[in-house]
């Protein structure tokens, strides 16, 4: 029973050696050649993007039959995707035709590509210029390193939330940036610092970097004090009076200044962007709720409100629909014994070829119209142990059972089951002593009296092992 | 009011943002599946079906009737579902020059009798031997049907297991009732 999903490997295997045994000597290596080359750019309709050569269906190869039949009638490569486009649509083509609106899809990748080269050389061009300008500059003023030394023992980080946007001349925009860049550097210095007491850092290490920070610190310092300020009037009213109480801190004197104008101004953004997140997050929430549902079988995969399909295309059981008074839909209401049969027959059919993904639509199908059919949940349950979920597998068995205590083919695989992959020897052997007493006699009773004897002595053997 | 470099900063890179949500937000509203078919609005394909019963349908014959082309195939479990519906809707426009067509496809042809006797189909059904009636029709799978009007022109193809009021809509509208 294990080996079933083997075997059927081993078939498909053969097969397509067998396929690819018979494409590789092709009769007119020229044609085969051509033939190949139009339908590597086609895409096969039954499959999920392959390429009608690459394609093992039937449907490929009919393709690739008709390919070269046009080819040998004397067709241009072009006048064949020609046929197919006009049957499929340019769905069928694997590259979009490079005109109209598809040219986005060919050079939008360039084009995002070639952005994001500028963005890169930009930004080394910056990193470059700014080296190049602190190499240029030669020492520092040790007034300035002494200057930041004092400040960064002062430095409080919050600091950083009062600077005045206020005035928008460039030198006032500049200063901002310059004074950002000095609290950046005062926290970095804080928190080497602390690396270095709490014991992360070696003595060299933190020399090293606390001289590049103070350096690159001391050097802004010293551009803050060459930019020429023009603070507004109330600014400089406002720091002439703070200026004597806090004398070594002109930035922050001057920030604070203009607190209250860029605390206004914060909090009016931070509003703005929580009421912006906020809308967001309810259209999301609308939105999804709306449209996210299982998918009912054959309907759109995103559901019927964004596409606009309608409901009444997709109609539940026993609903029919406004067009359709007298006719009751047979989707999925009862159905006759005669379809129920055959669709029974169709699932173990797959079930026996290995298609466990078309045997499960089939059950899932029935269980629709029949959700207490013992078969088709055995046989769900079935599947699942193929796939290797006995516990899932169990419950389904117990499901059936439930259902119909003597359903043979549950009690019979719920013992296989619980033998071969729970290792269950006693579970096992009550499941199949169960299943003798439904089928005393025959081929699969005297399968199932072998495996009884032999669990009953692996359950010894276990018993007597400490 | 004078707008800062840096306020325009602000503005800019988050409206940046923008297209590329409407671009996925419009592509949400599409349903990958749905195809649009460029057979739609155009004459259908002429073929012949040498039918199960050993007659044979010419497609080019049935000019000025309404005929209902369905792809099936005994190894498709949703042909299996909407068998019913078409016998019934077959039963019921026979009389009103309405022609079915049942075309089985990739499918054997003891397979696809027995199964045309198991579901009790009365209208003409054939094998497509070759898929060259598949081809022509640009058909992805099965069961897929095509609504030819009088005039020969195909005004509707539905993709997938076709439903009893999609058939009533499209054949009521084709017989002008």
């Amino acid at each position: 029973m294990r080996r079933r999903p083997l075997v059927f490997l081993l078939l498909v295997g053969i097969v397509f050696l067998w396929a690819a045994g018979s494409t590789a000597a092709p009769s007119n290596p020229a044609l085969e050649g051509q033939v190949q080359q139009i339908a590597r750019q086609l895409r096969c309709p039954v499959c999920q993007n392959l390429s009608v050569l690459d394609s093992p269906s039937g449907m490929a190869a009919e393709m690739r039959t008709t390919i070269r039949e046009m080819l040998q009638q004397g067709k241009t490569p072009a006048q064949i995707k020609a046929f197919f486009v006009s049957k499929y649509g340019e769905w069928v083509l694997l590259a979009p035709p490079e005109k109209g609106l598809n040219l986005v899809v060919w050079f939008l990748p360039f084009v995002a590509g070639g952005l994001g080269l500028l963005g890169v050389l930009w930004v080394l061009g910056r990193w470059v210029r700014r080296s190049k300008s602190e190499r240029a500059s030669g020492p520092v003023d040790p007034t300035y390193l002494a200057r930041v030394q004092k400040e960064v023992s002062e430095f409080d980080s919050i600091d950083r939330r009062v600077e005045s946007e206020e005035d928008s001349s460039p030198e006032a925009a500049r200063l901002r940036s310059l004074n950002g860049e000095k609290a950046s550097l005062y926290e970095a210095i804080q928190e080497l610092e602390f690396d270095f007491q709490a014991g992360k850092l070696s003595a060299a290490d933190y020399g090293d970097l606390r001289r590049y920070y103070e350096e690159r610190a001391a050097r802004i310092l010293q551009e803050i004090d060459h930019t020429p300020k023009k603070a507004p009037a109330a600014s400089r009213r406002s720091a002439k009076t703070k200026s004597k109480r806090a004398p070594a801190q002109p930035a922050r004197a001057a920030a604070a200044s203009g607190a209250p104008q860029g605390a206004k101004m914060r909090t009016s953004y931070l509003l703005v962007g929580g009421a912006a997140l906020l809308g967001f997050g309810l259209a999301l929430g609308i939105v999804l709720t709306r449209t996210v549902q299982p998918r009912t079988e054959g309907g759109a995969i995103t559901g019927g409100f964004l596409t606009g399909t309608p409901q009444s295309q997709n109609l539940t059981p026993g609903e029919p629909g406004p067009l359709v008074p007298a006719l009751k839909d047979s989707g999925s209401g009862p159905i006759s014994p005669q379809v129920l049969s055959g669709m029974l027959d169709a699932a173990r059919k797959s079930i026996s070829d290995g298609q466990y993904g078309q045997a499960i639509s089939a059950y899932e199908a029935i269980l629709k119209r029949d959700p207490k059919n013992t078969e088709a949940i055995t046989y769900m349950g079935y599947i699942a142990a193929l796939a290797g979920h006995a516990d899932v597998a169990v419950q389904a068995y117990d499901k059936a059972l439930k259902l119909d205590p003597k359903y043979a083919a549950a009690l019979y695989y719920k013992g296989v089951t619980l033998e071969q992959q729970k290792q269950d020897h006693r579970g096992a052997i009550k499941a199949w002593e169960k299943f003798l007493k439904v089928i005393p006699t025959g081929e699969d009773a005297v399968r199932v009296r072998g495996w009884i004897a032999q669990a009953k002595q692996k359950a010894s053997g276990s018993k007597k092992k400490p | 009011m004078a707008v800062s470099g840096r306020t325009l900063k602000r503005i800019l890179i988050p409206l940046a943002a923008v297209p590329v949500i409407l671009m996925l937000a419009y592509g949400f509203t599409r349903d990958p599946r749905m195809i649009p078919s460029p057979l739609v609005g155009k004459p259908a394909p002429a073929f012949k079906l040498k039918l199960f019963d050993g007659k044979t349908f010419d497609m080019a014959r049935a000019h000025g009737k309404v005929v209902v082309v369905n792809f099936f195939a005994s190894w498709c479990l949703t042909c299996i579902d909407e068998a019913p519906r078409l016998e019934e809707a077959w039963n019921r426009y026979k009389d009103r020059g309405v022609v079915f067509v049942g075309i089985d496809y990739q499918d054997t042809d003891a397979a696809g009798k027995a199964y045309v006797k198991q579901y009790h189909k009365t209208y003409m059904t054939g094998r497509d031997a070759d898929s060259s009636i598949a081809l022509d029709y640009g058909v992805y799978g099965v069961p897929e049907t095509f609504f030819v009007s009088r005039e020969g022109i195909i005004t509707h193809k539905q993709i997938g297991e076709i439903q009893m009021n999609a058939l009533v809509q499209n054949l009521d509208q084709l017989l002008g009732d």
